[in-house]
């Protein structure tokens, strides 16, 4: 195997390989960046251009792709408030204060360098243990999945908000917003009041751009604060103190083992991954009160584990043939276009390409670092344009990024809704990342719950005869209580200090 | 703090929940799980819940005499709704005049709306953004854009 390995990363090192690296990370950053344009469209862009490649340099294209469009998300997220791609969203509750502060160029490079450490991680678990690590995915079943969703759901409380009641009752916001449309277990349609635009329920992407971007751009119209100007002279500050680094580096491990092994269940992906490595990190900082200020941990922590969600995908994919998301389904296409078969036979048939594949995954991390970092030179200098010229085109944008997703103006409008409804949440005090956690936990706490009733014929106790399930309830029962003690613990200082 | 707001925006919200519970309640009831409307129900009656300790929470905060801190006036609201009802117009307008006519048209409007009165600018940021987006979406990324009538 060793010999394998140490094969395929000598042949990383062919022109078209490293050609295709920087065709695929460079259009993956560009379409990540623009909201709408998902990995998942990128890589459908690429299809007419693998037909002319490699195996090899075609397999890397794709994933360059979905690596690119990973980080990509966050420049729009960190520059506009407007998440590129879902699994930008929670790059937004600090990347944006902290851009306001005149350090986006930082910002952008502590995103950039956490998305390569994270996909750095996911990449060398693909390399060294893909196969035991497909096991996982096959181990998720309806309980498990539900007992998943349901710990997402109990970090619900702590998001970004200082009210808990206020958090609570937006994080549930989402939850309901989430049972409009068909239910996919009983059939029965909900809540659509006869559209049947609703039947397929709310886009994520068209409720994330209303209650970030558009509600922004709303609240800032009345809102004269003195534009910051955004002055980088030299790279080197943008670098991370000592200090700095000692203060990301294990959060963004914690990140990437979080993003890896979601990145693995088929089902979940990065937009689930971000939300959780933020609530865990933050849950367990030091520094609370600085999170959701523009705090470096809070965009590092999500930025790690959506990258690490690339690497973790693959593993399905490569080692069983099953595709854990949109963008996967579509590379799974792809790859059979190209004549390679994922599936358990995979390392057998084709050992030479799929290592050089896992070795040009590796070196992409790098070539993304060094695009990103070449980025945060002039991405930032975005936001000296004039507000009274930047905030209409990115109104535009909004619309574009809504439209994309179904080709239909109703999006842009079901968008605008939301951008009303997030402004007033602005104004007083709901916080908006509770009821985006609520809308994507929503549909997969419901489903797996019924599912699993079902195929119990009812019986509850499934959730706690299957060790997964029941490690994943007492870790949810147990945050609860640390979150509510941590509370207390917290008032008491405060009354004794006063 | 705002109290008095959220009084009324639990007691908003309340019936909301309410609204929601009631047609969760006309869904099917099934034999085994939760059928369609088992899952709503749970999170209404949640939300209710959390909506009415909200505007307990809120009502004793006025009656200590907490006043809210002015976070909108009728002004701002009045701006808001302005562009909110334009960008509105400019999305219903798209279907019939195309998204090469209505964008510059709207984004000179929506220019004009957050303070911008250099008219040489507007007219160019109004006339290069749209055109540049077109040629972006329509032959790099191969998305649709609204036509309308006219092409």
């Amino acid at each position: 195997m060793i010999e394998q390995i140490l094969h395929g990363l000598v042949n990383v090192f062919q022109p078209m390989t490293i050609l295709m690296i920087f065709v695929g990370t460079v259009g993956g950053i560009i379409i990540g960046a623009i909201p709408g344009m998902s990995g998942s469209m990128g890589v459908i862009l690429l299809l007419p251009l693998i037909y002319t490649l490699d195996a090899v340099p075609a397999m890397v294209v794709l994933a360059a792709m979905f690596c690119g469009s990973m980080y990509g998300g966050s420049i729009s997220a960190i520059l506009l408030r407007t998440p590129g791609t879902p699994s930008a969203a929670a790059t937004v509750i600090d990347g944006y204060p902290l851009a306001q502060q005149g350090k986006a160029g930082k910002a952008l490079f502590i995103a950039v360098f956490a998305s390569t450490f994270g996909g750095l991680f996911s990449g060398i678990c693909l390399l060294f243990i893909a196969p035991p690590l497909a096991n996982i995915a096959l181990s998720f079943q309806a309980p498990e999945f539900f007992a998943l969703s349901l710990f997402g759901l109990t970090l619900m409380a702590s998001s970004s908000g200082k009210d808990m009641i206020k958090a609570l009752i937006s994080g549930f916001m989402g939850l309901l917003i989430s049972t409009v449309g068909i239910d996919l277990i009983t059939g029965n349609t909900r809540f659509n009041f006869g559209s049947v635009k609703l039947m397929s329920g709310f886009n994520l992407l068209t409720v994330l751009i209303g209650i970030f971007a558009l509600s922004q751009v709303l609240v800032d119209l009345n809102n004269k604060t003195k534009q910051v100007k955004q002055e980088i002279s030299s790279y080197g500050e943008l670098l991370p103190s000592r200090k700095e680094l000692k203060s990301i580096i294990g959060p963004m491990t914690i990140s990437s083992i979080i993003g890896t092994v979601i990145g693995i269940i088929p089902g979940s992906g990065g937009a689930i991954a971000c939300f959780f490595a933020y609530e865990v990190v933050r849950r367990f900082s030091k520094n609370k009160d600085e999170f959701g200020k523009g705090s470096i941990i809070g965009i590092a922590a999500p930025e790690a584990a959506n990258n690490g969600t690339t690497g973790g995908a693959l593993v399905p994919l490569l080692t069983l043939g099953i595709p854990g998301d949109t963008v996967t389904a579509v590379m799974l296409g792809a790859f059979m276009i190209i004549g390679i078969k994922p599936g358990p036979q995979l390392f057998t048939n084709y050992g030479a390409q799929v290592y050089t594949f896992f070795g040009a995954f590796i070196l992409m991390q790098f070539v993304m670092l060094f695009l990103g970092v070449v980025g945060t030179r002039f991405w930032p200098k975005l936001l000296n344009a004039p507000r009274s010229i930047l905030m209409p085109i990115i109104m535009i944008f909004c619309f574009l990024g809504a439209f994309t997703i179904s080709n239909s103006v109703v999006d842009g409008i079901i968008a605008l809704i939301f951008g009303i409804v997030g402004f007033f949440m602005q104004k007083y005090g709901y916080p908006g990342a509770p009821l985006i956690l609520g809308l994507i936990l929503g549909p997969m706490a419901e489903q797996n719950l019924n599912r699993a009733l079902l195929i119990s014929q009812g019986d509850w106790t499934v959730f706690f005869t299957r060790p997964i399930s029941c490690a994943f309830i007492i870790i949810s029962i147990l945050s609860i209580v640390l979150y509510f003690y941590n509370n207390y613990k917290e008032t008491k200082i405060k009354e004794k200090a006063a | 703090m705002t109290p008095k707001v959220d009084f009324f925006s639990g007691i908003g919200i309340f019936i909301v929940g309410a609204i929601f519970y009631f047609l969760a309640c006309q869904l099917p009831v099934a034999k085994v799980g939760l059928g369609a409307g088992g899952y709503p129900k749970f999170i209404t009656v949640i939300l209710c819940t959390l909506a009415i300790i909200l505007s307990i929470q809120s009502y004793f905060k006025m009656r200590k005499n907490l006043k809210d801190e002015r976070k909108t006036t009728a002004k701002e609201l009045l701006s808001v709704g302005a562009l909110a009802l334009s960008f509105f117009l400019y999305l219903v307008s798209m279907k019939y005049i195309g998204f090469l006519i209505s964008t510059p048209i709207f984004l000179l409007l929506f220019l004009y709306q957050y303070g911008e009165r250099n008219w040489i600018r507007m007219i160019l940021v109004s006339v290069i953004t749209p055109a540049l987006i077109y040629v972006l979406f329509q032959y790099v990324f191969k998305v649709i854009l609204p036509n309308g009538y006219f092409f």
